[in-house]
């Protein structure tokens, strides 16, 4: 197994959308410390460079919807509130 | 109407809009499912506040509500809430599988059909009961039964039982019930088809084109599956045609499963529904979940496949009409409701969101019940994901407030997803919950890479591009009733 590490930006990447991530890119392990606004990740895996790019990747994905649920959390709310209690007849 | 002024005349009132730009246009939609297309100059105006008051542009714009200072919300939360009527009702559609016998062996089938001989896997009597109490415990004033298989008419008497049980319920319960069966035809009579005609159930069956393409595509053992499929075809719209009071008798319909033998034939497949009297065409594209998905590179195609033969299609089934036939695209008819008329057409599968479960139920022949009729044959494929309950042991409650339903509610709620949120096309879209795990591994979906997003907003795209022709907008709105 290979280890590998970077320092990344907290303010594109929360530990909330690294930690999300590390559960789907999960064939390796993942270790994150730091504070004010610098966090490093360090991975452990086979190809644990292109492991780490994968995780990113999904870190990204993972940040752009806690970013959009963020934003747009009363109306989705509202939609499915509003559906699943109609399907209960309330 | 009420008009709300900015407090500074000079800040822009840049609106809440959704855009989209092709060939040199701007598409521009909002959240209530107005839209209008500009040039790139208009755009550029709009968002930048600069629009002339006086302008025509700036009074239609306003009556759409793409300016933030000039809402009629009356107008627009009326047209808000029509369009998404569906999310005040409860569960509308219960499919009934009730065998996953089939004396046919379609090369797309994705609802795992087995051997005729193999009784084991029909809905029992007792089975079937328990689904007609389950789907009339939705809380909706007015339900569907349909049935399907397998060839459903492979377990006649369980169907004619649970027909006579179900509209034996309806009196009772105060509910409307539509019942409809879809059929290959391959074992109907005429006993079976007066029982059918007499209880109103509709009929609807495949039809994949002239002979060659349809026994291509829905091989049947027992012979010639397309003169089986005319033969009673035509017989049910005689009976319709002739009917002169008493019972009403519904047409009978046809859809066709767009496989890879279906590419290339556009024009021979809408000149074949309109040879046999059919006033619409439903051209659907094959999913690749359970059964197909394992033959996929036989029988699939990629978007810009499907998207080519559906354009095709639709602007022949244009001039057509043109010409004074009677034909409608039933995909461009159902999201025209949307687009036009602010109305939800019942589409399940593209609404947010998505109808699993809060608008469809799937009750397989084992009782098993599913999110939807994808779902189930996820399941069938061995992965119960999408199973929600057990018809007769599950309460009306669970099944709905259930993980897999919240699940799915929650996943295809378009707010939620990163590209669909802002995407021009998402008052009128839905994504799905079962395709996106199925290719994507998670019911969320990764919209930039997911083949479903890209065809139906290739289809969205084909749509607004034709309903900029003045004459084609005619037709559409005729379509619409």
């Amino acid at each position: 197994m290979e280890t590998y590490e970077e320092r990344v930006d907290a303010g594109i990447y929360s530990r909330e959308a690294l930690k999300l991530a590390s559960f789907i890119v999960s064939h390796g392990r993942v270790y994150v410390s730091g504070k004010n606004g610098k966090i490093t990740v360090r991975v452990k895996a086979e190809k644990a460079e292109l492991f780490f790019k994968k995780l990113m990747n999904e870190a990204l994905n993972q940040q752009c919807r806690i970013d959009v649920a963020r934003n747009n959390s009363k109306i989705a709310r509202l939609i499915v509130t509003k559906s699943l209690l109609s399907a209960l007849g309330k | 109407m009420i008009k709300n002024k900015a407090k500074d005349d000079k800040e822009p009132a840049i609106p809440s809009v959704n855009w989209r730009k092709r060939n040199g246009r701007v598409l521009v939609t909002n959240d209530f499912g107005y839209y209008h297309v500009l040039n790139e100059k208009q755009f550029g105006d709009l968002l930048g506040g600069r629009l002339d008051k006086k302008s025509p542009l700036f009074g239609v714009l306003e009556k759409k509500g793409f300016l933030r200072d000039m809402l009629d919300f009356a107008d627009l939360a009326g047209k808000w809430k029509q369009k998404n009527s569906f999310l005040f009702s409860g569960t509308g559609l219960h499919i009934f599988v009730l065998t996953l016998r089939c004396n046919h062996k379609c090369v797309y089938c994705q609802s795992g059909a087995v051997g005729e001989k193999n009784v084991k896997q029909d809905m029992s009597w007792d089975v079937a009961k328990k689904s007609v109490e389950m789907a009339f415990k939705s809380p909706r004033n007015g339900i569907t039964i349909e049935f399907q298989g397998g060839e459903p008419l492979c377990n006649w008497e369980v169907l004619k039982k649970t027909i006579d049980y179900a509209r034996k319920t309806e009196k009772e319960s105060g509910k409307n019930l539509k019942l409809a069966l879809v059929s290959n035809f391959s074992l109907m009579d005429g006993k079976k088809a007066d029982f059918l005609i007499k209880n109103r159930v509709s009929i609807c069956t495949s039809l994949d084109g002239p002979r060659k393409i349809h026994n291509k595509n829905r091989i049947f053992a027992g012979g010639d599956s397309y003169g089986v499929t005319l033969k009673w075809l035509s017989y049910f719209k005689k009976r319709h045609d002739t009917q002169s009071g008493g019972v009403a008798v519904y047409k009978p319909s046809a859809l066709l499963t767009v496989s890879k033998s279906s590419l290339g034939h556009a024009r021979e497949i809408v000149d074949e529904y309109v040879r046999n009297g059919l006033e619409t065409i439903f051209l659907r594209p094959l999913s690749p979940i359970g059964y197909a998905k394992k033959f996929w590179d036989v029988i699939g195609y990629e978007p810009e496949e499907f998207l080519s033969f559906y354009s095709e299609s639709l602007k022949y089934v244009l001039d057509l009409n043109r010409k004074g036939v009677n034909i409608k695209e039933k995909t461009a008819q159902m999201l025209l409701h949307k687009i036009l008329n602010f109305e939800d057409p019942g589409f399940l599968d593209l609404r947010c969101p998505c109808g699993a479960s809060i608008g469809q139920l799937a009750y397989n022949y084992d009782g098993s019940i599913y999110t939807c009729d994808e779902g189930r044959m996820v399941g069938w494929e061995g992965d119960d994901f999408f199973k929600v309950g057990d018809a007769g042991k599950s309460s009306y409650k669970s099944i709905m407030s259930n993980s897999q339903t919240k699940g799915c509610v929650i996943s295809s709620n378009l707010e939620s997803q990163p590209m669909c949120f802002r995407c021009a096309y998402k008052p009128y879209c839905g994504v799905c919950p079962v395709v996106n795990y199925e290719s994507q591994n998670s019911i969320w979906g990764h919209m930039p890479s997911n083949s479903r997003c890209k065809l139906f907003m290739g289809i969205f795209d084909i749509l607004f591009d034709l309903l900029a022709n003045s004459e084609n907008e005619k037709i559409f709105k005729k379509w619409l009733g």
